[in-house]
């Protein structure tokens, strides 16, 4: 899995220093400056580089034939799948490092906010769980109608998703509060589910 | 021992199917993969190495199930060219040299670096930067840099002038001469696979047509010339393929089941595919 990581890491810093940096102001730039209100919420921001930058590695190396020439590589499916878990998890530090940074820099009163940190475990678990699901269906979802669909689907998605649980939240709550105490721990058991997902979705080519 | 055997190897798509391969590779050899475009080349050497899945059939390279858990342990010791050199574009050779070094045991970095030097490809030039020659030079220096004991080419001379084809068919040789080295090299270039090959496979339309040794080819088949009515008058079981036109009639035919009233000329490989493949039924 070094090698997966390493030539991920190098595809990042060579060719996607814009994204990154797109992402890093997106998560920096609270919506505290448009809302004038201190908003825990913002943190639905780092969501952007934990799926964009993963699906954006996945969409080159579908378009560069690098999944092809993986396959004949002696990594694993589940070498190759944790590898993709491993850059959502640096992807997601990334956005997170740049939201605290950016409360920090405009909106220090937020921490000293009552429930500030319960609502900050809350906004964690919840992102944790939203990518959960993105990683499960990463493979699902770009292998079979073509990496430009297939990502557009995913982007769809992940954004009901994401209005979902924000409207019907409360009417979900006790579930919800369920699944978010254990939402860490999902996202690390979703890998070998991945690895099936990912196994089978070679079926499809 | 075999390299690789295969039996009942088949897999259906929509509007192909590759239908019940079955050949036994001796180690130490090289098999040369001929068929037209879309015949199953490229389909045959990703079911081997299992990067798409199989709808029937078993495969067992260097004499591990391709299926089981543990093949991809087994790909430490298969070098592979892709027919389009897949690595990612914004990285440079020496870059590609580190990751294989991660991605394999047996990496030899060394090794890499000589065959870039003989190549002469420049290590710090990205990927997308170079043209498709180089693109398949580097590959290969990839797939002979690991200690591999098989080799598996798709294409991997297609798109090059002669005089690079020539070297690359001269570094595929050397590497046969470790005695259970194998090498298949798929390509649609018939002389190059005369040049090098000891067994020829011919996959036409998702059939494997042939698989016979190449000198043995050459020795039994001959091309025997006139008209369409002195033709017909052979035994059948002695014509492999026929070709009728304007101007007269040839047959590929094998040399012990005709005559000796009549006059053969000498084939070579390419003759012998282009007979089969016109008579699509004929399996030899």
């Amino acid at each position: 899995m070094k090698g997966l990581l390493y030539k991920n890491l190098q595809v990042i810093w060579k060719d996607m220093k814009l994204p990154l940096v797109f992402y890093a102001l997106a998560c920096f730039l609270p919506w505290t400056i448009l809302t004038g209100t201190p908003e825990i919420d913002a943190m639905d921001s780092v969501l952007l580089p934990a799926v964009g930058i993963p699906l954006d590695l996945t969409r080159r190396d579908i378009k560069n034939g690098w999944d092809s020439m993986e396959r004949t590589l002696p990594f694993s499916p589940r070498q190759i799948v944790g590898s993709k878990y491993a850059i959502s998890a640096l992807s997601l530090l990334w956005g997170f490092g740049f939201y605290w940074l950016g409360q920090l820099a405009f909106c220090r009163e937020t921490f000293s906010a009552p429930n500030y940190w319960e609502d900050a475990a809350y906004s964690i678990a919840i992102l944790l769980l939203l990518d959960t699901i993105f990683l499960l269906t990463l493979h699902a979802s770009v292998g079979d109608v073509g990496i430009d669909w297939g990502t557009f689907r995913l982007v769809i998605l992940l954004a009901l998703g994401v209005l979902f649980v924000s409207s019907y939240g409360g009417f979900l709550l006790d579930l919800i509060i369920k699944l978010l105490l254990v939402s860490p721990l999902l996202w690390l058991l979703s890998i070998p589910l991945s690895v099936r997902i990912y196994k089978r979705k070679r079926s499809l080519l | 021992m075999n390299a690789i055997q295969c039996r009942g190897l088949t897999k259906a798509y929509k509007d192909f199917t590759l239908d019940n391969i079955t050949f036994d590779l001796p180690a130490g050899t090289i098999l040369g993969l001929v068929g037209e475009n879309g015949a199953g080349k490229s389909t045959t050497l990703k079911l081997l190495m299992d990067a798409i899945p199989r709808d029937g059939g078993q495969v067992t390279i260097l004499g591990t199930d391709n299926q089981s858990p543990d093949f991809h342990r087994t790909k430490e010791d298969i070098g592979v060219v892709l027919d389009e050199a897949c690595f990612p574009e914004v990285i440079t050779p020496k870059e590609l040299g580190k990751l294989m070094g991660y991605a394999y045991q047996n990496w030899d970095q060394a090794q890499y670096e000589a065959y870039l030097d003989r190549f002469r490809l420049p290590r710090d030039k990205k990927f997308k930067e170079f043209s498709k020659g180089m693109k398949m030079k580097l590959a290969i220096s990839v797939a002979l840099s690991h200690k591999a004991k098989l080799l598996l080419l798709d294409e991997a001379t297609s798109g090059l002038d002669p005089m690079v084809r020539d070297e690359i068919l001269d570094v595929f040789n050397e590497f046969t001469r470790e005695e259970d080295n194998t090498v298949i090299l798929s390509s649609h270039i018939v002389s190059d696979l005369e040049k090098i090959c000891d067994y020829i496979a011919f996959l036409h339309q998702g059939r494997l047509v042939l698989f016979e040794e190449k000198d043995r080819l050459l020795e039994e088949y001959a091309i025997v010339k006139g008209t369409a009515e002195q033709l017909d008058a052979l035994d059948p079981a002695a014509v492999a393929g026929k070709k009728v036109n304007a101007y007269g009639a040839q047959a590929l035919v094998r040399r012990s089941l005709i005559p000796a009233t009549f006059t053969t000329e000498h084939t070579n490989l390419e003759d012998i595919i282009l007979f089969l493949a016109q008579d699509s039924s004929t399996s030899l």
